[in-house]
């Protein structure tokens, strides 16, 4: 079996009074690529930033690859690559900068650090942009820098909270295809998403997160023999209990209408 | 000029200085690359909100300050007062005034790190990223010390018994006091964070930024409870214990201010993303204004509606203007309420001075802070909103942020005083009153409107405004002075010339308003088309 480069024991997380995250435990082994599930709300950017180091978990045990949180979230820091569910950034500062900026806090050596941007700027068509400050980028093209600033110090453990959020068609394709290279190259790779037919593509097995509480774990084909449905989509309403999306679409159109 | 900064800043960032910070446990390759990185921001306006990395900001503040302290000095001069009375007023008013602005200036930085979000997940350690965050203190030092105390320092050479090294004594002296005044607000902060959760911290700094001004004004009564306990009966008279006691004070004051800095750097960055959360709670229910209905119906609509309801919530809970307002709302309030209640009895019409004189003038006052500070706010790239909004909604938004003004600010607490006054002073002086006093509040509305430079809350918050409130605050109080002698020697000496003087008001007034909503609509159009123009630039290249 491979080496577990994370740990989620017990843990629990709250904004105030109000629980988010009620004792969720799971593991992540090298190599595999996890989706972690879940409605809006149910906590998956929680434990994505208590795992970056963002956040300190109220109870609970956490620790990667041997290193535990948040007591040694300087050395993971160094050893995870982040993209955060929206795209904050320094807007007036150009692509090259933003990457530059990610690069040398991570202590990557100038010439590595140059060439890698290079070649991320190239690969996200981004080149002829490296000069335009930030805030004149596109969606798309501050979630490709922020996905470019995740990897430039080739860390071990990505965390990736709805990374093809803004991105086209064609750039969707790539990252999908970029985190099955990563994954084949041993790195780990956390997923989280509300796109399901994404997550069916690239990820080993799923996480399904509901309310705080880790609700089902394992590969698609066990979520889906479990619930006995045929797809993850349907496993996921399944076991998360949503309806149907008809009667709200029917709501908003009578009061469109009024 | 050149040779010799660039002298100074490799010595900065040369080994001597690096294994400074690194016994601070300040990582120097960070720390350098995030004072560089914020400097580049700042240099590009990304964060004009912090005074002491706006080179502009800094230097109308040690502009005004010098202007400030030279007439101060000068009255001084001419009174002969004596050296120690001298050097002790600019020691206190230099500890103070740069307390309340660092106060201030590390409560922005410290509590709402909206930058830390970015930088929260990367590889810095609390003390480098603190560090940074602080070091702009040090500039607000390096402007504003000169600022104040560069005249009374040469000007002190001509008080009796002044030697020729006084300005350098002078000068070190308030440098010195300058650096404490950081040192306890870092710590303070240090303190706050580490037993305030991160949610209440906002709260907790904006109350901490308002202690300087609270002092300021309790200071009588202050020194009066510290008379009451007559401390010196109780401790044994012999110099050696006294001495003693004084340095375990010291001991324990820097010991206070070690544990605080501490605190403040560590694991300061885990807590960024909570505390940027956090902040004045919305109400979960939804609540349906019954003053809005009527702001719908008399003020422009429902885009009247939907001004007053967005600036009646935005003041409550929008950080950059809480900031900035509540020091003074607070210095208002603490002021003038003992003044109000102690002497609200005395009827203006009597022949002799009634406090409830100053009503509509601190008002006006309160009103002009308000406006000036409108159009800032930190969550300003919510702005798109208007931009997709009808052009022809802007002019019903503008009648709604004046309702707002008016009918919360001028209206409901002349409301509220009308039949206590009525019963003290009886109907028609309180009537009066009121009607004067709501019409020269009204025209002081008029004319503060054409200082909202925008749509409320659309512009990124401006340190250089905030650094000119107190000087304002100063001059707003003589400017009250004068209106209240006008107003007190000329207008209410019969009960006619107030009725007079009130209806020219009022209709000068309802004049100046209609002049003054229509150039607000037009300057929410101009700086909405600026904001556009912005947001159109697709290609803006920076140069290097």
């Amino acid at each position: 079996m491979a080496e577990t480069i994370l740990e989620f024991e017990k843990v629990a997380f709250s904004y105030g009074h109000v629980e988010v995250l009620h004792e969720i435990s799971f593991t992540l082994r090298k190599g595999e690529v996890v989706g972690l599930l879940g409605p809006n709300g149910a906590g998956k950017s929680t434990t994505i930033k208590i795992i970056a180091g963002i956040l300190a978990p109220g109870a609970g045990r956490v620790s990667c690859a041997g290193l535990a949180l948040p007591e040694r979230a300087l050395d993971v820091k160094q050893r995870i690559g982040y993209v955060p569910e929206s795209a904050i950034l320094f807007d007036s500062l150009t692509g090259q900068e933003f990457l530059e900026l990610s690069g040398r806090l991570h202590d990557v050596g100038k010439d590595t650090l140059q060439t890698r941007i290079r070649k991320i700027l190239e690969t996200f068509d981004l080149s002829s942009d490296r000069s335009s400050r930030l805030d004149t980028y596109s969606k798309g093209m501050r979630q490709k820098i922020l996905i470019g600033a995740a990897l430039l110090h080739n860390p071990d453990l990505i965390l990736l909270d709805e990374p093809l959020s803004g991105l086209d068609v064609n750039a969707a394709i790539m990252i999908k295809d970029l985190i099955a290279a990563l994954a084949a190259e041993g790195k780990t790779i956390l997923y989280s998403s509300h796109v399901l037919d994404v997550v069916e593509k690239v990820c080993d097995r799923a996480l399904i997160i509901h309310k705080g509480s880790l609700i089902a774990h394992g590969t698609l084909e066990d979520l889906e023999a479990s619930t006995g449905q045929s797809s993850l989509e349907d496993a996921f309403r399944s076991l998360t209990g949503s309806k149907g999306v008809d009667p709200g679409v029917s709501r908003i159109v009578e009061a469109l209408r009024s | 000029m050149n040779a010799i900064l660039q002298a100074v800043e490799r010595f900065l960032r040369g080994p001597r200085v690096s294994r400074l910070l690194v016994r601070f446990g300040i990582d120097p390759e960070r720390y350098w690359l995030l004072m560089d990185l914020f400097h580049e921001l700042s240099e590009r306006g990304e964060m004009l909100d912090q005074l002491g990395r706006n080179g502009v900001a800094l230097e109308t503040a040690a502009w005004l300050y010098f202007g400030l302290s030279a007439f101060m000095s000068l009255m001084l001069l001419v009174t002969q007062t004596a050296l120690a009375a001298y050097f002790a007023t600019f020691l206190i008013l230099t500890a103070v005034l740069l307390l309340a602005v660092l106060l201030s200036e590390a409560g922005n930085s410290l509590v709402n790190p909206v930058e830390g979000l970015v930088l929260a997940h990367q590889p810095i350690n609390g003390a480098t990223y603190t560090a940074t965050k602080l070091s702009h203190l040090l500039r607000i030092i390096l402007y504003l010390v000169p600022g104040l105390n560069a005249v009374p320092a040469l000007a002190g050479l001509f008080l009796k018994g002044s030697a020729w090294y006084y300005p350098l004594v002078h000068l070190a002296a308030t440098f010195v006091a300058g650096l404490a005044a950081a040192l306890l607000c870092c710590a303070l902060f240090g303190w706050l964070v580490r037993f305030i959760p991160a949610r209440r911290l906002k709260a907790a700094g904006q109350f901490a930024s308002t202690l300087p001004f609270l002092g300021m004004m309790w200071l009588q009564q202050i020194r009066q409870f510290f008379a009451h306990l007559a401390v010196g009966k109780w401790l044994p008279a012999g110099p050696a214990v006294r001495w003693g006691l004084a340095a375990a004070l010291g001991v324990a004051t820097v010991a206070a201010v070690v544990l605080g800095l501490r605190s403040l750097s560590a694991d300061y960055l885990i807590r960024v993303s909570s505390m940027t959360r956090g902040g004045p709670a919305a109400g979960s229910n939804v609540r349906t204004s019954r003053i809005g209905a009527v702001v719908s119906r008399f003020f422009g609509g429902q885009p009247g509606r939907a001004g007053f309801a967005f600036v009646s919530r935005m003041m409550l809970r929008d950080w950059q203007f809480r900031r900035q307002f509540i020091p003074m709302f607070v210095y208002v309030l603490i002021g003038l309420v003992p003044l109000l209640a102690s002497g609200w009895r005395t009827d203006p019409f009597a022949r002799k001075f009634a406090p409830m004189h100053m009503l509509p003038h601190v008002t006006g006052i309160l009103l002009f802070f308000v406006c000036i500070l409108l159009p800032y706010g930190g969550d300003y790239k919510g702005s798109w909103l208007f931009l997709v909004a009808p052009s022809r909604a802007i002019g019903g938004f503008a009648r709604g942020v004046h309702a707002l003004l008016w009918i919360d600010v001028i209206v409901i607490p002349h409301l509220v005083l009308l039949p206590l006054l009525a019963w003290a002073w009886g109907i028609l002086h309180a009537g009066l009153f009121l009607a004067y006093s709501l019409a020269a509040a009204s025209m002081y509305l008029a004319l503060d409107l054409r200082r909202i430079d925008g749509a409320p809350f659309t512009r990124q918050a401006d340190a250089s405004r905030g650094s000119v409130l107190l000087p304002l605050m100063i001059l707003g109080a003589i400017v009250v002075a004068i209106a209240v002698g006008i107003q007190y020697f000329l207008v209410f000496r019969s009960p006619a010339i107030v009725a007079a003087t009130t209806a020219a008001i009022a209709t000068g007034a309802f004049l100046v308003t209609r002049a003054s909503l229509g150039a607000f609509t037009i300057s929410i159009r101009y700086n909405l088309g600026l904001a556009s123009a912005e947001v159109g630039a697709l290609f803006k290249e920076v140069d290097g």
